[in-house]
């Protein structure tokens, strides 16, 4: 699955955000073109992937957010919106008149979701978040990023029962950019991660929610235990890394956002998306070889020379190897 | 030769004399549509196209389902918003209809390769406005070589299949503006050589039925042979690299474009490339 | 075969300002009597009938042929039908006109003669072709333009041979272009204009020039070979060198002898078109001798050994000698008195080959992998 930036700008400034060097670096009238979407859709039909994640920035800011979403399920597309949630009332009409008549087989909204006390949002925000949840809960997973080690879960779980979202929880770890500041969480303090995320147990049980981790957890820290009720309660877990791909609206294509501002090539340089994921499997392999993955040991670990473990993200072994 | 098909307005009148003729009725409301269609087949004409003209955006024609089996082309002056006609597309791709959209506006040119990229024909019609050239030449690039399935964007279709390196190709078929395949009737049935000589009242027969063969119509003649006037004239088209697919339509009446030129050499050398390539992979010309 | 220029007559409805055939000054016969069509057919049965393996083209020229009438044209064929029972098959016909005198009344008659392609000339630059002048020239285009139409409804194809004079040297890619995009078949020959004696001063050109003038066509025609496929002498020389072909146009064939004859209005008998408008090599009337007679009349006994004589000779050195074989021998006789030498216009080939088919191309002539 590509994922394909519709717009750059974005409505928030989270601190961790680890899409900050793009959206910085970014013209504010960098908005995909019609020409683009089928561009990309084409490509995509072409490689035989039918799965499509739209990203920004904030994604609904595109004027023809709703268009483009209602194109690409057109084509044959399933499409999962990753949003904030935050958007105008008029926008978010659409998004019930139009999207809503699919089913969430064929479109998805990730939403990110930030703790209203721990990241405190500017006023009215938060009401936004609620009247999106409110109109397309059945159709949203609740995402969250974890970039604090005292970070609190509990109001994902009050939103999924308040608002009928899906019972899974996307969970980020927050990663560094490779030269940006940004808020992370530190390898050295994963571990209290993930017994902090152990610690809701009960709260996802309760609710039969889904952990469902994303890159960069490294699996020796996990204990068997947790690993067992990861696996009871989500299935097989993932500890590789990418490459995710994702693509901006000028057709730059690199390898996830924490390393966009390395190895930028263009969409236009390769025929499907199998050779571009090639192509950042190479590169990943090559970084890797310099920095294997986030701990020293992870040079020896049985389970990253199996494959089983990918030693956290790759933009952590960059980080590592800077000095 | 074989005699033109008539460009008719819905006139019952007029089409009860058009037995036997292939006929293209004109319309201009949606409701029209389907009585045109049986109006023509009931008088024994061909019904080759229902042509309907709308100052409506094809998002907020009503396409109804009674279409069925009338080959409908739609002029519209563009798409209005995709949402909107979102709804509409399996209608349009099941129906077959034919989307002709006036290519000096620039967002008809997206309009079509949205439409196509879904299966959904469309036609750019040029009028007195200049289109962007570099658009449509990206456009034109994505009609012929597009890797994906698509429906035809015309003319760029029409060129890139009956492109000959040894004949001269008019393309005005396709929205019916060519002698040739089509001549426009007015409802008195007055015969003229295009829907612009109509409108401006210039005729070659006072009734069709006193054309048997149009080669004997000495207007016909001059006006199947009018682009050769510009060698006359020594027009800058006649020096275009283009030329051949062209004929003078971009710069016809003395309005030589700048970016015409470039853009039909651009296109006759990808038709060019897109037929080599079609030559090599089929040389024996087989089709599916 | 045996290609018979058949000039049945010298009137013409332009004024071309090079044109040979209008500027014979006073002849008693302008036009070629019926008796004498007669008897030419007689002639070409005779010759056919001692040759079963022979077949003759002949190719209406004049003048211009449709000066002649239709009904002329059905004469003829009546001719040919009495005279040329069993041979008839063997004779075709071709048309060289400027067609604008072409109307729905030669439509059948020509047909009828198995006529299916016209050559002809078209020229953009003013007071060349047609009635003279500017206004002239516009005349005769409209006319011509209108002629083409009909001629194409009718289902005939049509080839320019385009003339290049002094005012075209300036624009060669202009000229062209236009021809190209003229002509639907893109068939467009470019010829030197060429003058006997009269050399006339504002249009005559030098080999050198004509040379220049192809080069500067060339590259454009060689990067769309495929889009302009008719165009000579480029086709021609691709052919012969990429391709091994040994067709060559009469005046590089060095077999001249053997193949061209021409036959003016009063029925005598010339070795070719250029040499009857020229009043060279004159080998008597069909009157009086048969066409057997006439290919073994000791002029062209001469031009057959003038092909062995300059391949030991003056040509012998000369790399291009099978593409060429010393050229025209009338243009030879023209410069130098003497067929028996190389034509000045030989030249064209080999500069042209050197100074723009080999660098344009790449390729070196003769080409070692054997066409």
């Amino acid at each position: 699955m590509a994922n394909l930036l519709l717009t750059t700008r974005c409505v928030r400034s989270c601190p961790y955000c680890f899409a900050k060097n793009e959206m910085a670096e970014s013209d504010p009238s960098d908005i995909l073109s019609w020409e683009n979407v089928i561009y990309v859709a084409d490509f995509l039909v072409r490689s035989n992937d039918h799965h499509i994640a739209l990203l920004g920035g904030e994604p609904t800011l595109h004027p023809q957010f709703v268009d483009m979403t209602l194109y690409l399920l057109e084509r044959g597309f399933h499409v999962t919106v990753f949003t904030s949630g935050i958007m105008s009332d008029e926008r978010l009409e659409q998004l019930g008149s139009y999207l809503s008549t699919f089913p969430p087989e064929r479109i998805q909204f990730v939403c990110n979701l930030n703790n209203p006390d721990q990241t405190p949002a500017p006023k009215g925000e938060t009401e936004k978040v609620f009247r999106f949840l409110t109109a397309l809960g059945p159709w949203t997973t609740p995402g969250f990023n974890i970039y604090r080690t005292d970070f609190s879960l509990d109001f994902i779980f009050d939103y999924i029962a308040r608002f009928g979202l899906q019972g899974q929880v996307r969970l980020g770890l927050s990663s560094p950019i490779a030269n940006q500041d940004n808020l992370y969480i530190k390898k050295e303090d994963m571990k209290k991660v993930i017994d902090r995320l152990y610690g809701y147990r009960n709260r996802f049980e309760k609710l039969r929610a889904r952990p469902s981790l994303d890159c960069g957890f490294p699996l020796c820290y996990f204990t068997d235990e947790q690993l067992g009720w990861f696996y009871r309660m989500a299935g097989p877990m993932n500890f590789g890394c990418g490459p995710a791909i994702d693509i901006k609206p000028n057709m730059d294509v690199y390898s996830c956002f924490p390393l966009s501002n390395i190895h930028k090539r263009s969409l236009f340089e390769f025929n499907s998306i199998q050779e571009v994921v090639a192509f950042y499997l190479t590169l990943h392999d090559r970084i890797r070889q310099d920095s294997p993955g986030v701990f020293e040991e992870c040079a020896a670990c049985i389970f990253r020379n199996e494959g089983r473990c990918a030693g956290g993200g790759v933009c952590h072994s960059i980080e590592a190897s800077c000095p | 030769m074989r005699h033109p098909a008539l460009v008719c307005p819905h006139v019952p009148s007029l089409l009860e004399q058009m037995n036997g003729y292939d006929i293209a009725v004109r319309v201009d409301r949606l409701e029209h549509v389907s009585r045109a269609a049986e109006d023509v087949r009931s008088a024994g004409g061909v019904l080759t196209r229902v042509i309907l003209e709308t100052d409506q955006p094809l998002s907020t024609v009503p396409i109804p389902e009674d279409w069925a089996g009338i080959p409908v082309a739609l002029f519209t002056p563009g798409l209005g918003t995709y949402r909107d006609l979102s709804r509409q597309i399996q209608k349009l791709r099941d129906l077959k209809i034919h989307v002709c959209l006036p290519a000096g506006n620039s967002e008809n040119l997206v309009s079509s390769r949205i439409l196509a990229s879904l299966g959904v024909t469309c036609c750019l019609v040029f009028d007195e406005r200049e289109p962007r050239w570099a658009a449509l030449s990206d456009l034109m690039t994505y009609a012929v070589f597009g890797p994906v399935p698509h429906a035809p964007v015309e003319p760029f279709h029409h060129i890139a299949e009956h492109y000959s390196p040894g004949a001269y190709l008019d393309w005005g078929s396709v929205y019916f503006d060519d002698p040739k395949e089509y001549l426009h009737l007015d409802s008195r049935g007055r015969a003229a050589l295009s829907r612009r000589d109509l409108l401006s009242g210039s005729f070659i027969a006072e009734h069709i039925s006193s054309i048997n063969d149009p080669l004997e119509n000495e207007g016909y003649v001059k006006g199947l042979n009018a682009w050769r006037r510009l060698f006359l004239d020594d027009h800058p088209c006649i020096l275009c690299e283009g030329w051949k697919i062209c004929l003078g339509r971009f710069g016809f009446n003395g309005s030589h474009k700048a970016g015409c030129s470039r853009f039909a050499a651009d296109m006759l050398s990808e038709i060019e490339q897109y037929q080599s390539q079609r030559q090599e992979e089929n040389p024996e010309g087989k089709t599916a | 075969m045996k290609t018979i220029i058949f000039k049945a007559t010298d009137l013409c409805n332009s004024n071309c300002i090079y044109c040979h055939a209008v500027r014979k000054g006073d002849q008693s016969i302008k036009t070629m009597p019926l008796d004498i069509l007669e008897e030419f057919f007689a002639k070409a049965n005779a010759f056919l009938m001692e040759q079963p393996e022979e077949t003759l083209k002949i190719i209406w020229h004049g003048g211009e042929p449709l000066m002649l009438g239709p009904d002329y044209f059905r004469r003829a064929l009546e001719f040919k039908q009495t005279h040329c029972k069993d041979t008839g098959s063997r004779i075709s016909f071709d048309m060289q006109s400027n067609l604008t005198l072409f109307s729905r009344e030669y439509v059948d008659v020509l047909r009828e003669m198995g006529i299916k392609s016209f050559g002809t000339s078209f020229e953009l630059l003013p007071g060349i072709r047609g009635g003279g002048g500017k206004e002239g020239s516009d005349r005769y285009n409209r006319q011509f333009i209108e002629a083409l139409s009909l001629l194409e409804q009718e289902g005939f194809s049509w080839g320019i041979i385009y003339v290049v004079t002094k005012p075209a040297l300036k624009e060669p890619l202009r000229f062209f272009r236009t021809l190209a995009n003229f002509v639907p078949s893109a068939s467009v020959m470019f010829n030197p204009v060429t003058f006997y004696k009269d050399k006339t001063a504002n249009v005559a050109i030098t080999p050198e020039e004509f040379v220049d003038f192809l080069g500067g066509i060339f590259p454009e025609w060689w990067h769309h070979r495929d889009r302009y496929p008719g165009v000579d002498p480029f086709k021609s020389l691709v052919e012969n060198i990429l391709e091994g072909s040994d067709s060559l146009i009469c005046v590089d064939s060095g077999k001249c002898a053997d193949t061209h004859l021409s036959i003016g209005p009063d029925g005598m008998i010339w070795q070719c078109g250029r040499s009857s408008d020229w009043g060279l090599m004159r080998y008597g009337s069909i009157v009086d001798y048969s066409l057997s007679d006439i290919m073994n009349h000791p002029e062209k006994e001469l031009l057959r050994k003038r092909t062995a004589l300059l391949r030991d000779g003056e040509c012998g050195a000369c790399r291009f000698w099978d593409i060429c074989h010393g050229g025209c021998p009338l243009d030879a006789l023209a410069e130098t008195g003497s067929v028996m030498h190389k034509s000045p216009w030989c030249w064209t080939k080999k500069g042209f080959i050197e100074k723009y088919f080999e660098p344009v191309t790449g390729i070196r002539y003769p080409c070692t992998h054997g066409g």
